[in-house]
């Protein structure tokens, strides 16, 4: 390293409080007997210095609300040893047999597994062979303008809960255990123009206009029954008990 | 990484994907310091920085809990700029609204002065310059943590830092002696 290599890299290293207690030494001996270094380590500190006076820019707006609506939920639960092209043939498979079951005795599986309403579902990482519809036929209600469809499968101790809904009012849907207890784990999606929040346990979602939000989430006793209340600002509205029998 | 940190991570990994806010909340600040630096305007900044929480989220899964997380999320940020700059494959230019901030009282003209000049001269950097400057001075990371972010040895940091600092010198004693 050359002279002028080693006063340049004791200056840096002065900057950033890197020196040992010798090489701070060396450095004001060097400079004080060296003017034009002197003046070049002034000028460097100085900018350094004007540096560390900036502050950081804000951004102008919250990036939140911007970054959530591109989320998606983590993928849960079930993940399929094999391909999927292979787990939906599988499945298939097994549908087509069952409906032959069904033939026979009509108590061993519910029809509306198969219905055409519960294909997205199989794109949330359930197993389309496993998943049991919670609600016969998704829940449908109307009032004036808002409809509510709601509709909920569970694979293992995960309910996935799928609401659509269109209102010009504020419409508040609450998801609740039942007998006051808690749902857990909670995983939430939902669209523009909703707001949607999970506290005690409990999932609040607020919309107005066309929305449609899905959570993931177990019950607390594993039992997979829970209330969705859904509530206009007049008062109008439901309560659907959903769950297992 | 930090406990706080680590935590929200984990509880967001087992599916409470909404304290993502508060991961967002607390970074949104030098991330988007780090982008505006680095893109040259406010707009791409924006979009560098919701591209950067967003991917980060996707790949929470690949995060090594070993790892500090602003590294790994500057990281992502870094790249996400470098690929916007890539894709629009134009020079940054000087942000406009960086440098236009010289008003009022002479004592806070003349700093807001130096300032816009200190701004301008950053803006004049090469990019590997200008973003060891950033992550040094703004966003005061060690050595170490820069060297991981930018996938390069630690004497190499040193040694563009060394050098981008002695180029942002001469460039304000420049527009000084204007």
């Amino acid at each position: 390293m050359s002279a002028d290599e080693r006063l340049e890299r004791l200056m840096q290293q002065e900057i950033d409080g890197a020196n040992q207690a010798e090489e701070s030494a060396e450095l004001a001996r060097r400079l004080a007997d060296d003017p034009a270094a002197q003046a070049a380590y002034d000028e460097l500190r100085a900018a350094v210095d004007a540096l560390d006076d900036v502050d950081q820019t804000e951004p102008p707006r919250p990036l939140w609300p911007s970054v959530s609506r591109s989320l998606q939920p983590p993928r849960r639960v079930w993940r399929p040893r094999w391909r999927p092209a292979v787990a939906w043939g599988f499945a298939a498979g097994l549908a087509a047999g069952l409906l032959v079951l069904l033939a026979v005795d009509d108590g061993l599986v519910h029809p509306t597994a198969l219905e055409p309403w519960m294909q997205p579902f199989g794109a949330m990482g359930l197993d389309p062979g496993r998943a049991e519809v919670l609600a016969a036929t998704p829940y449908q209600a109307q009032h004036g303008q808002t409809e509510v469809t709601i509709s909920a499968v569970r694979d293992g101790e995960t309910i996935v809960l799928d609401v659509m809904a269109t209102s010009p009012e504020l419409l508040r849907v609450v998801v609740t255990g039942l007998d006051g207890q808690a749902c857990r784990g909670w995983s939430v999606s939902h669209g523009n123009p909703a707001a949607s929040s999970v506290r005690d346990e409990t999932w609040a979602l607020s919309c107005e206009g066309s929305v449609r939000a899905r959570a993931w989430f177990t019950t607390v006793d594993g039992a997979g029954r829970f209330h969705v209340r859904w509530q206009l600002p007049g008062g109008a509205g439901d309560t659907v008990e959903i769950g297992s029998e | 990484m930090s406990d706080g940190d680590r935590r929200l991570i984990e509880r967001i990994r087992r599916g409470e994907s909404e304290l993502y806010a508060e991961i967002v909340s607390r970074y949104e600040r030098p991330i988007y310091c780090l982008a505006l630096r680095l893109t040259g305007n406010p707009e791409d900044a924006w979009e560098v920085s919701q591209v950067a929480f967003v991917s980060a989220y996707r790949k929470l899964d690949q995060f090594d809990p070993d790892r500090r997380f602003f590294s790994w999320l500057y990281r992502i940020a870094y790249n996400a700029a470098l690929d916007l700059i890539a894709g629009r494959r134009r020079q940054v230019e000087l942000p406009v609204d960086l440098v236009s901030r010289v008003a009022g009282p002479d004592a806070e003209a003349a700093a807001s002065e130096r300032r816009a000049l200190l701004e301008a001269g950053l803006a004049e950097l090469s990019f590997d310059h200008r973003v060891v400057i950033v992550l040094r001075h703004f966003l005061d990371l060690s050595y170490r943590e820069m060297a991981e972010i930018l996938a390069i040895e630690e004497k190499t940091v040193k040694s563009r830092l060394f050098t981008a600092r002695r180029e942002l010198a001469a460039r304000l004693r420049k527009a000084l002696d204007r």
